[in-house]
């Protein structure tokens, strides 16, 4: 039993979302702020009807919609039009199995025959009116008035479920970002210990501690001090004062009980092993949670722990689906490239979604670090070796005051054959790159070779058209003139000629000296237009 | 053994009938057969919610909890629920919210073509007469959807009160059968007094001439029919005055052989109704409130259904005192089925109020 696909309109950041997921394991990467949490949290709030660990019900607030459309919403108002009041949808499509029949139907919003739930927020036609009333001064709203809304938490086969009980599918967060006191902290962990017991062993529990408060009372030494106060009767009150335990049903055991790791009450254990003790024992909780949801996993971990857990998560994973946000190329590396879904703009887009297959081999086979660059930088300059890499660092640097990675910009270094495979993927993932690249002599044949991007909006092919300045040297030495380039290197070349020959024989450490020198260069055209 | 051949006749049906005599503990053996079915989820269904109080109490009887592979449904939620909402976008465009009650013909001058109308109020509410018909046709516009959601769910169905089934009702119960859903019918239809609906479908079929329909689908090879002829309720004498009505049917054998010092089958002069009633206690029944009668807390004959009483004093309709006079069945022929309802209440002793000088039946005259 496993998530297809997840659809959301307007909630909070992800005004339209539509990701198709992995069966197994889906590594969840993406920029700060575009999501990814909020897609965990969607997808946990559609399987559960709860919100920060209380129903949504109680958790509904205006912040919940997506602040665009809020914000549309209320300009369109203002211009007198009419337009259909914010609305949030969330469908979760499960993929079809017998067990989950009961929400079997056709009704979502692709109109496909499979298992589902669907949550969504809407105005109450109950309180049109009243909401009408408080629309008709549009300059006065701020927020949407989420009193006159209701809920409507259903499967696709359009019957109510009542509570999460009604959905075949055990889902379980883990966030440990959220937790902010300790109380919570093990408040959730006794969840998580909980789901892991058999009914059984539940009550066994309950009646425990149960026994165990009351013994409490039989104990001489209690019974003594219990005598005496007795015997304070009128002084204080008029009524018998004694102590006890709390054995209402509030004291239940969940309450009173406090995980230990190695006999140290969880609270006190570091936030780290906390947080890897959570993970686990929500894998290990037995086969009836099926989904499990992580929140940047590697939080407070060592790298060895990290190595260590999510070792464990890939090996216990079984019939499980899991989602893990991540911003570390480790855990990438680690879970494999394949299971990357990479998160933006409401789009999940994964690696076996590219069209050849052999990039996509290409990719797999890669280390995931260089991967994840590309996926996690807002834009990339693919550069054909070191030296065209230190000079598009340090122009860029000098244009903007600031490392390109400052800016979210990555400089990739990149294999001249393995250019068209970047290429491919940034096309995929809607990545703006730039080619720095030297025309060789022959600016046809470059043309030919990038045929495919020349009239691209996400990919520029960043070249100089002049023929006699076929390498990054030749256009240095055009660019600054031979008086510059001797003070950068620090050399006393009479002409031209010599200076490129040396150039050309020391290519790493020209590029080093203009990467380090304090004396001013220009970066030749194409290389300026790439870190404009 | 091996090698030998052998002439292996059609494969019975997995689906079948079962009629049983009032008093034959039918609640108790759907209960019994249910629970103890362990592959997939096995629907109890009943009319009305009574009875799924009903079923549930004696399931609670059996365990503390009913299992989750037994889901309790009452016919209209089931009809709601599991076939017509889940693909009514094939039919129409709105959820359906919920049922419309209605005695009678609903919009009978809307045609069909008409979906929204025709079916519905106010576009969500859909018309009880008409659910099991939008079923059927959105079936057939989904693809078979429908039935196959239905076939995924469960793994048995098991319908009580299969006699009150009317109208397209039928034709959803023979589309289940002929979709290959193992089916359960539990039922009498000597005690069809009320329809689950009224449509004009099906109006040959109307109460207990329900059985012909049984008897078609028998013929189609979709069900196999039997019936439970034991009462554990009735004494043979009061099993046989109920078997009276139903000529053609198979006899009823009682299991009732507890003797009292009131056995039997009793004509009450009306002037001694009052004696009769100190003396037995008995729980009056008449055919409907326009019945004339001494108050005494009267019950309706169709309301009297499930239920069990020691002893009953039937106020006869105008037929019935006839049929008492000349024991001639055509007189109540068209409310055979409420006779053999009210008759059937009672464990030891059935009177009837009854002053006519000469009897047609069988019975003895009662006297202060």
């Amino acid at each position: 039993m496993f998530i297809q696909r997840v659809i959301i309109e307007n909630y909070r950041c992800l005004k339209s979302a539509n990701v198709s997921l992995n069966e197994k394991l889906n590594v969840i990467v993406g920029n700060n702020e575009c999501g990814k949490s909020t897609l965990l949290e969607a997808i946990h709030l559609a399987m559960t009807g709860q919100l920060n660990g209380r129903p949504l019900l109680v958790e509904l607030h205006p912040y919940l919609f997506n602040i665009d459309l809020v914000e549309a919403y209320i300009e369109a108002l203002e211009k007198g039009t009419s337009p259909e009041p914010p609305r949030i949808v969330i469908e979760v499509y499960l993929a079809d199995d017998s067990t989950l029949t009961k929400l079997k139907g056709d009704n979502n919003s692709l109109g496909l025959d499979q298992p589902g739930v669907s949550l969504v927020i809407e105005l109450n036609p109950a309180h049109a009116e009243d909401f009408a009333q408080y629309v008709s001064e549009p300059s006065e709203i701020r927020t949407l008035p989420v009193e006159y809304y209701w809920i409507k938490w259903r499967d696709f086969a359009e019957n109510e479920i009542i509570n999460a009980r009604g959905i075949p599918l055990q889902t379980s967060l883990i966030d440990a970002s959220t937790i902010r006191n300790s109380a919570a902290a093990s408040r959730y962990v006794v969840d998580i210990v909980k789901e892991s017991l058999s009914p059984k062993e539940k009550v066994d529990l309950a009646l425990s501690y149960r026994l165990m408060k009351d013994r409490f009372l039989e104990q001489p030494k209690v019974k003594t001090i219990n005598d005496a106060l007795a015997t304070k009767k009128g002084g204080i009150s008029d009524k018998v004062i004694s102590v006890s335990l709390d054995t209402s049903a509030r004291a239940n055991w969940e309450a009173g009980i406090m995980p230990h790791l190695d006999d140290i009450p969880l609270p006190l254990v570091g936030k780290g092993e906390q947080n890897s003790v959570k993970i686990k024992l929500a894998m290990e909780t037995s086969a009836k949670s099926h989904i499990i949801l992580i929140e940047e996993a590697e939080n407070h971990l060592s790298y060895a722990s990290l190595s260590e857990l999510i070792g464990h998560i890939s090996a216990n994973a079984g019939s499980r689906q899991i989602f893990i946000t991540t911003h570390s190329s480790f855990v990438l590396n680690k879970l494999g490239v394949e299971s990357v879904l990479l998160f933006q703009r409401g789009e999940g887009i994964r690696l076996t979604d590219l069209k050849d297959k052999s990039t996509q081999d290409y990719f797999m086979k890669l280390p995931g670090h260089d991967t994840l660059r590309l996926i996690l930088a807002k834009r990339s300059i693919l550069v054909e070796g070191p030296s065209d890499e230190l000079i598009v660092q340090r122009a860029y640097e000098k244009r903007h005051g600031k490392a390109p990675l400052e800016d979210g910009v990555d400089v990739i270094s990149v294999n001249s054959l393995a250019f068209k495979r970047f290429l491919e993927i940034a096309v995929l993932l809607k990545k703006t790159a730039d080619v720095v690249t030297d025309n060789d002599g022959s600016v046809s044949a470059l043309k030919t070779k990038y045929a495919d991007y020349l009239g691209s909006a996400i990919v520029t092919i960043q070249y100089d058209d002049d023929e006699s300045l076929n390498t990054l040297e030749p256009q240095l030495l055009a660019k600054n003139g031979l008086a510059t380039v001797n003070s950068v290197l620090g050399q006393s070349f009479s002409n031209d000629a010599a200076a490129l020959a040396y150039m050309a024989s020391h290519k790493a450490d020209t590029a080093l000296r203009f990467f380090e020198t304090s004396v001013d260069w220009s970066p030749p055209d194409y290389i300026a237009r790439a870190v404009r | 053994m091996i090698g030998r051949l052998r002439i292996i006749s059609p494969v019975p049906s997995a689906s079948r009938i079962i009629i049983s005599a009032a008093g034959g503990g039918k609640t108790t053996r759907v209960v019994d057969q249910a629970l103890a079915s362990d592959q997939g989820i096995t629907a109890l269904i009943t009319y009305t919610r009574n009875n799924v109080r009903e079923i549930q109490l004696k399931a609670y009887k059996r365990r503390p909890v009913i299992p989750s592979h037994v889901e309790v449904l009452s016919w209209y939620t089931f009809l709601l629920r599991e076939l017509a909402r889940p693909y009514r976008s094939a039919m129409h465009k709105h959820r359906i919210d919920g049922i419309h009650w209605i005695e009678g013909k609903s919009v009978p001058y809307i045609p069909a073509t008409k979906t929204g109308a025709h079916y519905f109020v106010d576009g969500s509410r859909v018309y009880s007469d008409k659910i099991a018909k939008f079923i059927c046709e959105c079936d057939k516009r989904s693809g078979g959807a429908i039935m196959r959601r239905l076939k995924a769910r469960f793994s048995h169905l098991i319908i009580d009160e299969i006699q009150d089934m009317a109208g397209y009702d039928l034709d959803l119960l023979e589309l289940i059968l002929r979709s290959g859903i193992p089916v359960t019918f539990v039922g009498d239809h000597r005690q069809a007094t009320f329809s689950t609906n009224n449509a004009p479908k099906n109006k040959g079929f109307a109460g207990p001439a329900i059985i012909k329909k049984f008897e078609q689908w028998k013929k189609a090879g979709l069900v196999t029919i039997d019936y439970e002829c034991h009462t554990h309720r009735c004494s043979q004498v009061i099993a046989d005055l109920g078997d009276s009505f139903f000529p053609l049917e198979p006899k009823t054998i009682s299991k009732n052989t507890e003797v009292t010092d009131h056995d039997g089958v009793f004509l009450v002069a009306s002037a001694d109704v009052g004696a009769y009633m100190t003396a037995y206690s008995p729980q009056t029944l008449r055919y409907s409130a326009k019945t004339k009668c001494a108050p005494y807390n009267a019950m309706n004959f169709g309301e009297a259904k499930g239920l069990t009483f020691d002893r009953v004093l039937i106020y006869p309709h105008g037929k019935a005192v006839s049929w008492l006079a000349s024991g001639s069945l055509s007189h109540v022929e068209k409310s055979a089925a409420k006779m053999y309802v009210a008759v059937t209440r009672a464990r030891f002793s059935v009177a009837f109020v009854f002053d006519g000088k000469k009897c047609g039946i069988q019975a003895e005259r009662w006297a202060p």
